[in-house]
């Protein structure tokens, strides 16, 4: 049932996300709901389940639009395994949590996959991608991760009460 | 002991599923003649429930812009009333062109004269949608191999270019805008066409680009169109120069363009895929 959820979930998230999402955005940038929820799902769900759901939600986004295959992939599979080895140390109930695991994973989100997309021979500019993404990407996903984890924790809430 | 495996086995499939990635990684970096399987069916079930989705989206979105805007379009109604009498003078004056050019060609027929074949066939598309990311300005829509779109088709709107066509699915392709930053455009300002050069596209979505002499005189408000070198055909409108700049220790003239089309809200698109090629 929750994996059904969880698939769901993840399903509608990429299709509104490139879809709708384009009316929210603020000095043209959208923020970034994959990574959030692959952020809140690692906090909650243990360690193959973390590495799986950020690989299937990278991998749907490459399929579609995707100029290199796999490198979302790579980067949000990578992010739900780091987060969950951490998940068992820290205090699920509280909000900092997610605010803070979205502002270190949009960072390195950003630093992995430019460093990729350096070496792979694309042009690049990086001091305009920090300047003019980066801080208000950060801020903004992580403004929104906190909406987002209520309902991701709420999910995972009940199976954690029964035992 | 037991949950020690059980850790390491999780770690290793990780590692494992990651050089896979990798390795993937480097073999699609470059453009690919033809998308797989597996890609083509992902992307023809999701693409229709996206198509579905935006347009609802659209619908809502333009009809809670009238309502808050409504002042502003009766305004511009007046306006495109005025530019519409100016139009449709400038169309009796181009039908009598028209007919002037074909008497011509009908006249070039009969002389034997060697005929241009320049044989595009437009398709209307719908855009499905845009990619989240910002690394790559890149977006699907839906028309595909069923319609006999092909690689490095040209995507047009009504009132520019906007980019070409990247891979093919079976009832949706990606297409490459640009303003994306690894695609350029070579370019003529429509005023003289001896004045040419290459725009290329941002990471800030801005086009800016270079004159191939830097003693012409381009001025801020020339307009400029593809000039037929690689695989755009002549003629298209790219954009308006708004900002010319040449510094001391550059030998060459840099411009500034801001692209013909609104690239934020575009919804209807023409594919052309050229029958000879």
């Amino acid at each position: 049932m929750k994996t059904l959820i969880i698939g769901i979930i993840i399903i509608v998230n990429f299709i509104l996300q490139s879809t709708v999402l384009k009316y929210t955005s603020i000095y043209n940038i959208i923020p970034n709901t994959s990574l959030i929820l692959v952020v809140c799902f690692a906090i909650n769900s243990d360690k193959k389940k973390g590495a799986l759901i950020g690989f299937i939600i990278g991998i749907l986004q490459d399929i579609i639009f995707g100029k290199i295959l796999g490198l979302n992939a790579l980067i949000y599979m990578l992010m739900g395994y780091l987060i969950t080895l951490a998940n068992k140390n820290i205090f699920k109930e509280n909000y900092i949590i997610p605010f803070l695991f979205t502002v270190l994973g949009t960072v390195s989100y950003y630093i992995f996959g430019t460093f990729f997309i350096y070496f792979l021979g694309f042009n690049m500019d990086f001091f305009n991608i920090f300047k003019n993404m980066l801080i208000m990407e950060v801020l903004y996903n992580a403004i929104i991760s906190i909406f987002v984890y209520k309902y991701v924790y709420k999910i995972y809430k009940p199976t954690r009460n029964r035992y | 002991m037991r949950k020690k495996a059980v850790k390491d086995k999780s770690a290793m499939i990780v590692t494992i599923v990651a050089i896979i990635l990798i390795i993937i990684i480097g073999f699609t970096s470059k453009q690919r003649d033809e998308i797989t399987v597996v890609e083509k069916w992902v992307g023809n079930i999701l693409s229709p429930a996206q198509k579905v989705v935006n347009i609802g989206a659209t619908t809502v979105g333009e009809s809670v812009y009238s309502i808050f805007n409504f002042s502003k379009i009766a305004r511009e109604n007046v306006k495109l009333k005025e530019e519409m009498e100016n139009l449709q003078e400038q169309l009796v004056e181009a039908r009598l062109n028209r007919d002037e050019l074909e008497e011509l060609r009908g006249l070039r027929f009969a002389l034997n004269y060697l005929e241009e074949t320049t044989d595009y066939e437009p398709i209307a598309a719908n855009i499905v949608a845009k990619s989240p990311s910002n690394w790559f300005d890149v977006f699907t829509i839906d028309v595909g191999e069923d319609r006999g779109i092909t690689k490095d088709s040209i995507v047009l709107a009504s009132s520019g270019l906007i980019g070409k066509v990247y891979e093919v699915g079976g009832n949706w392709s990606k297409v490459i805008s640009i303003i994306d930053n690894n695609s350029s455009v070579s370019f003529q300002v429509l005023r003289d066409k001896n004045y040419q050069g290459i725009v290329s596209g941002s990471i800030t979505n801005e086009l800016s680009g270079y004159l191939f002499d830097p003693m012409v005189e381009v001025v801020v408000g020339d307009k400029l169109i593809t000039s037929g070198m690689g695989i755009y055909p002549q003629g298209i409108m790219i954009g308006e120069i708004i900002e010319v700049s040449k510094s001391s220790d550059q030998l060459l003239k840099t411009i500034t363009v801001e692209p013909a089309v609104n690239f934020k809200s575009m919804n209807k698109v023409l594919v052309i895929t050229p029958n000879t090629r």
